[in-house]
């Protein structure tokens, strides 16, 4: 029994660390990542307007966002996808100085914006 | 009617005592980042840390010794120093991993960062230790914890298709990420199989002096106890798969684990989830400075106990007054506090070996237990956890390096 | 009696339960042309580090004779003292007159004393 799941789990441990490699992969990690991150953004953008979370955390973590964000993008070799990350970048910064002035009005365009984008990384991903 | 308060009241405090930074942060993560697909991982670690509780239990009932100091009677020093270094280490980690928790809850809610609240937590987890007795400890702020039932309420109101739940209780490997997959399996494996909770309990379990008519209590406390903790942690994953999982959100910190209940409650539901993770890891922060004092001073055969006056046990208040503030240094360096979790119970993982092993032995010596031996259900359990223990600690490292 | 199963390693307590230590040592004179004899148990640090490395008892050693109640000679208990053996060793012996407890009396009086509500 135990040996039994010593090595199988070996194996699969040989199995997955070689698949892991390919840039192809990695490249799909990198944009989930982003992903995950920029989702997180929407969803505080959604949050605080409808007043579900304090002032100092939607900024705090609209910075975190854009901070990960940034760092995740160093790793983006396709032009094309680092163009539209810069973009992201850019709502990012909108929202969160809307959220500073508390333009409860003004934060909905870059919200729209963000949401198409986060659903172009969507689509990327799953290709 | 009192048997039957104290077994209520066991359960309640088992729901704190098995819920903490760890149990939080990895189902978070599982749900986020593999739906339903971990649940199996919460149930067999349930049904493990149900056995071990119950035996850490019966063992100190029966005997009149704790597990720490079973261990180091039966098996002599020189084998018990191996788990009583490993668990200072593992105590270490996840103390600062319990502090970095409240931290956070604050932090959530004040705006101002965890780093700041380090100290202040844990000169608060030092001041209820030297000036409370074991009940507050455990009835108090275990009381304080009925709040995580917020999570199973969300459940509900969130509708989860039974079916895709039920299909998430067997162990099936995903598509992709399969090494990110198995680590947080281990991960929840590692934070539900918490060497620190046996050794703290089966302390308890001394402090509050029992003896062979607390079976019973015993049984019911560690079964519906932990079984109850065990359905809060899977409604952290149920909902963190109903709410993050379809935005795409993995919970990589815990800034967006904060996010899980504003959808169910609105503002509520923020204020609620950082009063979770700060009751429960402010609850578990106690805990787990208490029991590194516990296994320090037993270790030693030194005068312990949370009931005794500081000056009465004078070097077992010293390990926790400078274990506590040693291990608030993690955040004030700014460790992040959803990383060191992890890696605390990756850690956890690696050391289980040594210290479940011992129960096998223990529990079936009659000098220890008499007639209350294990039966061939707890010897086949315990058997199986070994051998799971074995390997969680062989692949816990590899799978933190490929896919942590 | 198993005396490395039943008494080294277990919870030493005196007369009245209270715990001083545990069974770090156990002193057998040999005899020639007679059965060892045993005749005292030790309590101490240096005598437990011993056990674990040779180098780590002076180290600990070093350290007791510099820092805090600056002892580093283990207690040794005559066998005539012991009571009983159960799980616990049980002597007859009064904890606090013993230095067994001095490093515990050492941290209570110029530490723990000093530090509000630790009175």
């Amino acid at each position: 029994m135990k040996s039994w799941l010593f090595t199988s789990s070996l194996l699969l441990l040989v199995l997955t660390a070689c698949r892991q490699a390919s840039p192809h992969d990695q490249q799909i990690k990198t944009l989930k990542t982003i992903h995950s991150w920029a989702a997180t953004a929407e969803m505080v953008g959604e949050a605080w307007t409808n007043g579900q979370i304090p002032n100092q955390y939607a900024q705090q973590t609209l910075a975190k966002s854009q901070a990960e964000i940034a760092q995740a993008r160093n790793e983006i070799t396709d032009t094309a996808i680092s163009v539209q990350i810069q973009q992201l970048d850019k709502v990012l910064a909108q929202i969160n100085s809307d959220i500073q002035q508390q333009h409860q009005s003004a934060i909905a365009e870059p919200l729209h914006q963000l949401t198409q984008i986060n659903q172009q990384l969507d689509a990327l991903i799953k290709q | 009617m009192s048997k039957l308060l104290e077994i209520a009241l066991g359960i309640i405090t088992s729901i704190g005592g098995f819920l903490d930074v760890g149990a939080i942060a990895t189902a978070a993560e599982a749900g986020s980042s593999f739906k339903f697909q971990l649940i199996w991982a919460i149930l067999l670690g349930t049904v493990c840390v149900i056995f071990l509780v119950e035996m850490s239990g019966r063992l100190a009932a029966v005997s009149k010794h704790s597990l720490a100091s079973a261990m180091r009677e039966r098996f002599g020093f020189n084998f018990y120093i191996l788990p009583l270094v490993a668990e200072i280490i593992v105590d270490f980690l996840i103390l600062g991993a319990e502090i970095g928790g409240v931290c956070i809850a604050l932090q959530l809610v004040t705006g101002i960062s965890f780093q700041w609240w380090a100290l202040p937590v844990a000169f608060t987890v030092w001041l209820l230790l030297w000036k409370g007795n074991f009940s507050i400890i455990e009835n108090g702020v275990s009381f304080l914890g009925l709040v995580t039932l917020g999570f199973v309420v969300a459940t509900f109101k969130l509708r989860p298709d039974l079916p895709s739940l039920g299909s998430g209780a067997i162990p099936t490997l995903p598509q992709q990420d399969i090494t990110h997959y198995l680590f947080i399996a281990v991960s929840i494996l590692g934070a539900l199989i918490s060497p620190y909770l046996f050794y703290f309990y089966s302390s308890g379990a001394i402090e509050d002096k029992w003896d062979e008519s607390h079976l019973n209590i015993n049984r019911a406390v560690a079964g519906l106890g932990m079984g109850f903790g065990s359905v809060v942690s899977l409604g952290v994953l149920i909902v963190a798969a109903l709410v993050l999982n379809p935005r795409g959100i993995q919970v990589d910190s815990y800034e967006q684990a904060a996010l899980i209940l504003t959808q169910t409650f609105g503002y509520w539901g923020f204020i609620l989830f950082a009063a979770s993770l700060g009751i429960v890891c402010f609850g578990a922060a106690l805990e787990v400075n208490l029991d590194t004092a516990y296994i320090v001073a037993q270790a030693f055969g030194w005068n312990w106990g949370e009931n005794l006056h500081p000056q009465e046990a004078a070097r077992f208040s010293s390990v926790y007054t400078i274990f506590v503030f040693l291990a608030a240094l993690l955040m004030v360096f700014g460790i992040d506090p959803l990383q060191l979790t992890l890696f605390s119970m990756a850690l956890t993982a690696v050391i289980l070996p040594v210290v479940i092993t011992p129960f096998l032995v223990l529990m079936n010596d009659q000098e220890y237990v008499g007639n209350y031996r294990n039966g061939w259900i707890s010897n086949s359990v315990i058997i199986f956890t070994i051998a799971l223990a074995f390997v969680l600690a062989i692949v816990a490292i590899p799978l933190e390096i490929l896919g942590g | 009696m198993d005396l490395i199963r039943d008494v080294l390693d277990n919870q030493l307590v005196d007369r009245h339960h209270r715990k001083m230590g545990k069974v770090d040592g156990i002193i057998i004179e040999l005899r020639d042309g007679q059965p060892p004899r045993l005749t005292d148990l030790e309590t101490g640090a240096t005598t437990l580090a011993r056990r674990l490395h040779p180098r780590l008892e002076r180290w600990i050693a070093a350290l007791e004779q510099r820092w805090g109640a600056k002892r580093s000679e283990p207690l040794r208990i005559p066998w005539a003292k012991v009571r009983q053996v159960g799980i616990d060793v049980e002597v007859d012996l009064e904890a606090e007159q013993t230095t067994a407890l001095a490093y515990e009396q050492w941290l209570r009086n110029h530490v723990i004393r000093h530090i509000p509500g630790g009175r």
